[in-house]
């Protein structure tokens, strides 16, 4: 594909180019060129193309269309898609119904103008950080074939990574947004949660649950977020006078020195020397893991006392423990987050926006997933979400932004990442650090095929 | 007299029953060990006290 959101409505929009064409093209790069990703489950060939004729038939009737007119963009497999079993990255629910609707998100997304042409790989029931899925195959990082694109949402990041699609969807619950984003180096948005609804979407962990968008540029990030949020955001005048502090502690822990490097830049941009170490992090990610292992656990336990055979072994294991978590862990997991959040809130009064590293280095070998934390091996499928996890209890929002390339021996030029987080309901911040740090070279890594990240 | 294994499986095998589930024998490896790191991130959120009036936050409100 190649081209931005933005590009590609552009000249849709004024008829440079039929929708039709657009669509053709992508589905030919995503059916000849996936098998070297595994980043799609299912092309929606039939659904993509009718779509594009009835909007380039509008076009050429004078009708005005939607602001992500004619760009094609792929779904998370856990988004309903109308007339399509959602799979959850599973095969336990093919006996469910076809999906009746779109997702809430995806309607609004199609309302704008943007056409659905795939369906995306994922963790089975997001419940991991890598895309290994027994079913549908492990999803390849692009920016080295080897390595794990992360996870949940791996699909969806890969596919923007390796340049396939401008934009894709995915779902948030411990980090499944950010870690992938991170790990293949485009943007990516975890919402405020509850602020985008969640109709249509497979649950996982309905205490934790959010859903957002990757794109290769942090403008068709904000373009894409502004149309499934439903309306424009409002501008930041002064963003160089935002309070910006980076989370120390947990959060420089077994990190790469080349995101270290990267960090210190973004705090010098912004003049600012400050640290903030949050207290109990390492309780903060234990509950995180608890509540998800309990939800989780008890949304499939009716499937699991039938067919625990047909889930992915991976999932399977952790879902039946966790189903069995007592209730006192639970309950003081889900207190625990009430004090968590309210003292995270409580930070907003002094600063603006923090920032702090997504994963703590680049992507691991998909032949050796393990990570090295606290002088410990550990599963990279369990772990990658180490920075991601604890501030999931915030519900905050979070922008998952890629460091420019860099030539680092430590990362063997692998990408890094960096989460960007700001109060409740101010994606407008996020969105303006995001843009002026791209403008400033400090934040963008291109996808393959585009030359230069985004400077406006 | 019991090995701790034993025990261990002993425990997960009663726990299982009490919420009408059969581990398949398969999955006990994986259960096990994915029972041992949950214990460890139970230990550590019931070592925290918090004050009586901290509810559970069950959902978001910004």
């Amino acid at each position: 594909m190649s081209l931005t959101a933005v590009a590609i409505a552009n000249t849709v929009r004024f008829g440079l180019r039929s929708a039709r064409e657009v669509v053709e093209t992508t589905l030919e790069a995503l059916g000849t060129r996936n098998q070297t990703y595994h980043c799609v489950t299912r092309l929606l060939t039939e659904r993509a193309l009718h779509m594009a004729d009835t909007l380039d038939a509008r076009i050429a009737h004078g009708d005005p269309v939607g602001v992500l007119a004619g760009v094609p963009f792929g779904v998370k497999d856990l988004f309903d898609m109308e007339g399509m079993v959602t799979t959850a990255g599973s095969v336990v629910l093919n006996g469910n119904p076809p999906a009746t609707q779109d997702a809430a998100v995806v309607q609004r997304l199609v309302a704008a103008g943007a056409i659905p042409v795939a369906t995306l790989n994922m963790d089975e029931f997001a419940y991991g950080f890598s895309t290994e899925n027994a079913h549908y195959g492990t999803t390849r990082n692009p920016r080295n074939t080897d390595c794990l694109a992360g996870g949940s949402s791996g699909g969806s990041a890969a596919s923007v990574a390796a340049g396939l699609l401008p934009f894709a969807l995915g779902s948030d619950t411990n980090g499944s947004i950010r870690v992938p984003a991170s790990l293949c180096s485009v943007w990516g948005l975890r919402p405020t949660q509850g602020l985008l609804p969640l109709d249509g979407v497979y649950p996982f962990v309905a205490s934790l649950d959010t859903v957002g968008p990757f794109a290769g540029t942090v403008t068709d990030l904000q373009r894409v977020f502004e149309a499934m949020n439903g309306h424009a955001l409002e501008e930041i005048e002064d963003v160089r006078g935002l309070r910006v502090a980076r989370l120390g502690g947990w959060f420089l822990q077994d990190v790469d020195p080349a995101l270290l490097d990267g960090l210190d830049r973004i705090l010098a941009f912004f003049g600012s020397h400050k640290e903030i170490e949050l207290a109990e992090v390492a309780r903060a990610r234990a509950s995180a893991f608890l509540i998800s292992a309990a939800e989780g656990g008890n949304l499939h336990l009716p499937r699991l006392r039938k067919v625990p055979m047909d889930y992915d072994p991976a999932t399977r294991d952790r879902l039946i423990a966790g189903a069995m978590l007592p209730s006192a862990a639970v309950i003081q997991a889900h207190r625990f987050r009430n004090w968590f959040r309210t003292g995270l809130h409580e930070l907003f009064e002094q600063v603006d926006v923090l920032i702090a590293p997504a994963t703590p280095g680049p992507a691991p070998r998909i032949d050796q997933a393990t990570l090295s934390v606290g002088g410990r091996t550990v599963s990279a499928r369990a772990n990658l979400g180490l920075f991601t996890q604890p501030l999931s209890l915030g519900g905050m929002p979070v922008l998952s932004a890629p460091l420019p390339p860099a030539a680092s021996a430590s990362t063997n030029g692998m990408p890094l990442g960096i989460q960007i987080i700001a109060a409740p309901g101010k994606e407008n911040m996020l969105f303006a650090i995001g843009k002026v740090l791209s403008h400033a070279g400090l934040a963008g890594y291109p996808v393959l095929g585009m030359p230069v990240p985004d400077k406006d | 007299m019991q090995s701790d294994t034993e025990q261990d499986t002993g425990d997960l095998l009663a726990a299982a029953r009490r919420i009408r589930l059969t581990i398949p024998d398969a999955c006990l490896p994986g259960v096990t060990a994915n029972t041992r790191l949950l214990q460890t991130y139970i230990d550590l959120v019931l070592e925290l006290d918090l004050p009586d009036d901290c509810p559970p936050a069950y959902e978001y409100a910004p």
